[in-house]
């Protein structure tokens, strides 16, 4: 029990650093991730003994990890919406990525997608996890994730797009 | 090699920036505080209903056990009055209304519209995706097994339960879906991948627990890749929908057959097929004229595939459902078309989808809520509708009483392709 409590330390000590940046960033509050991370860990350590492939280890710590990042969320849900109108495919610039002004604007768009959609946005482009990894994280079918991750990236774009237009167009509700 | 966006090199860039900061230093030791003193993997599959003797038998005198239940009897007093002078009328869901499932924190639960809730289990480990057969008398779940699941049918309290693993050359991801029972509550349907090494390996397919017999069916497919978009409500038909290169094909499985019998094979059908009350028929969102702004319901036979449309126009009508009696649909309206349709038709456009509901024959779409993610679940008695807000984290209990607001639903996780189950069965 301590030797395999020893193995677990070092295991978690090599994963904190990935760990808590994918909770840090599909939450957006360091105190959430750090509940996250920990749940995380305290789930894996508990259900280490039922892990039959020790070669899969990665995805189903980041599998717990994203659970435990969803619960963090729905504890702390938000009640107010932002609404942003987004613009029509034919009136869209042809890259609005090359017209991004700062960077604390593509985080005010990345702030306002869902934690669902930012977790798939950080494990495929931040992580680079394959498709098939991704899929089985996020207990996803694998054209679902490809569909989804192109959806969410048009909607960030979309966003942006807002961000840049007048306020008069942008409405909080309660 | 395929390029990458000058977008998405953005935020990559973006996103690599955002997570430099190390974690705080009390984040791992907090943790490995708490795993030391954590037993590890102790199955405890089921908890048990506690009954109350047990609680009284310890109890040490009969005088304590007086006062607890004088106490017992005046708290109930109290609360009684409480409610009935706190409580209105309009804030009672009639509990007859039947059963929802779900999960939280790995866990499965069962709750009444009225919000009477039960855990079913308590596990160290994961559960997910729970689903009530139609008559509320069995409950289907997925239980982690490692890195993968196997199935589990127990009573809705969770006694009774019965462990059904994958059948050879498939495995069950952890977190499903389970795509819910049929309608004579004896198959279960659910979503699996080739197992590695197999034919088929790692392409998605439908796998069919025919549960009194254990038997597993694996309906065959052209492409080996599969998904379903449920059973129908009466006849056990399992609608099947298999991706053809930039063809989707629609058909369905009868019991206790493998092959589907294919209805169309078109590229213009998007998701967001249901059956129709009877099973004779399958609603779903079609593009019109390949214009990726503008989307019809229609509907398809299932004797003889004939194709009709019920709702056409120059609106996106997505994600269509029939009541329970057929005699209604209700449907998500996109009033201002946009990318994100185009993107995913089945979503719509999330800032702005509208749900309305009219007469199943035909006439005018009444507007029952502004701003919902498309798709909604009927109540039994066809009074009611589940819907999401725009954001998902809120499901809104929608009357269709005219003039009744739309309230606070049950506080339920909504799997995007596994929705509730609203079970007509007692609680």
């Amino acid at each position: 029990m301590a030797g395999d409590h020893e193995a677990f330390s070092d295991l978690a000590r090599a994963s904190i650093a990935r760990l808590h940046a994918l909770a840090r960033l599909v939450l957006r509050d360091g105190a959430q991730a750090d509940d996250a991370t920990q749940e995380a860990l305290v789930a894996a350590w508990r259900q280490l003994p039922s892990l039959r492939d020790p070669d899969r280890f990665e995805p189903w710590l980041h599998r717990l990890l994203v659970r435990a990042c969803y619960r963090e969320a729905s504890r702390h849900r938000r009640r107010r919406t932002i609404e942003a109108r987004v613009t029509p495919l034919e009136t869209m610039a042809p890259d609005p990525g090359l017209l991004i002004a700062d960077q604390d604007q593509l985080g005010r768009g990345f702030d306002r997608l869902s934690p669902e959609q930012r977790a798939l946005v950080v494990l495929r482009i931040h992580l680079e996890v394959p498709v098939r990894d991704t899929a089985e994280i996020l207990g996803l079918p694998e054209g679902t994730v490809k569909s989804r991750l192109n959806r969410t990236i048009q909607e960030l774009r979309a966003l942006l797009e807002a961000d840049d237009r007048p306020p008069v167009t942008a409405t909080r509700l309660a | 090699m395929k390029e990458t966006p000058a977008f998405e090199r953005i935020l990559a860039e973006w996103l690599d920036d955002q997570a430099r900061p190390t974690p705080p230093d009390h984040v791992l030791s907090a943790a490995l505080e708490r795993t030391s003193r954590t037993p590890q993997g102790s199955r405890r599959l089921l908890v048990a209903w506690r009954p109350l003797s047990p609680v009284l038998a310890s109890t040490r005198s009969r005088l304590r056990l007086v006062l607890l239940l004088a106490l017992l009897l005046v708290a109930a007093l109290g609360a009684a009055i409480l409610a009935g002078a706190f409580v209105r009328e309009r804030d009672r869901v009639p509990s007859e209304q039947g059963l929802i499932a779900f999960e939280r924190q790995g866990d499965i639960w069962v709750t009444t519209p009225d919000g009477t809730t039960r855990q079913i289990t308590s596990t160290t480990e994961a559960e997910s995706a729970p689903v009530l057969s139609p008559d509320g008398s069995r409950l289907a779940w997925l239980a982690l097994d490692g890195d993968h699941a196997h199935l589990v049918v127990a009573d809705p309290d969770g006694s009774r339960p019965t462990v059904h693993q994958p059948p050879a050359g498939s495995i069950v991801p952890g977190e499903g879906p389970i795509y819910g029972w049929s309608a004579d509550g004896e198959r279960v349907a659910l979503f699996a991948r080739g197992a590695p090494g197999s034919a088929g390996a790692g392409l998605e397919r439908v796998l069919v627990l025919d549960v009194g017999s254990d038997r597993w069916v694996v309906p065959t497919v052209d492409s080996g890749q599969s998904t379903t978009f449920g059973w129908s409500p009466v006849g056990s038909l399992l609608g099947i929908r298999e991706i053809r290169g930039w063809n989707v094909a629609l058909g369905v499985l009868v019991p206790g057959e493998s092959d589907p019998r294919w209805l169309l094979d078109e590229s213009s059908i998007y998701d967001g097929a249901r059956f129709t009350h009877d099973g004779r028929a399958i609603v779903l969102h079609r593009q019109s004229s390949g214009s990726t702004l503008d989307g019809d319901i229609v509907s398809i036979d299932v004797a003889d595939g004939t194709l009709t449309k019920l709702i056409g126009g120059p609106t996106n009508d997505v994600a269509p459902a029939v009541s329970p009696d057929g005699t209604l649909l209700a449907f998500a309206r996109s009033s201002a078309p946009t990318m994100i349709a185009a993107v995913d038709p089945l979503l719509a456009d999330p800032s702005s989808s509208d749900l309305y509901v009219m007469p199943l024959a035909g006439g005018t779409a009444r507007l029952l809520v502004r701003d919902v993610w498309p798709g909604v679940v009927w109540s039994p008695d066809g009074r009611h509708l589940l819907a999401r807000t725009r954001d998902r984290q809120d499901i809104l209990l929608v009357s269709l009483q005219e003039g009744e607001a739309p309230r606070a639903g049950p506080d339920i996780d909504w799997h995007e392709y596994q929705p509730p189950v609203w079970a007509t069965g007692p609680p």
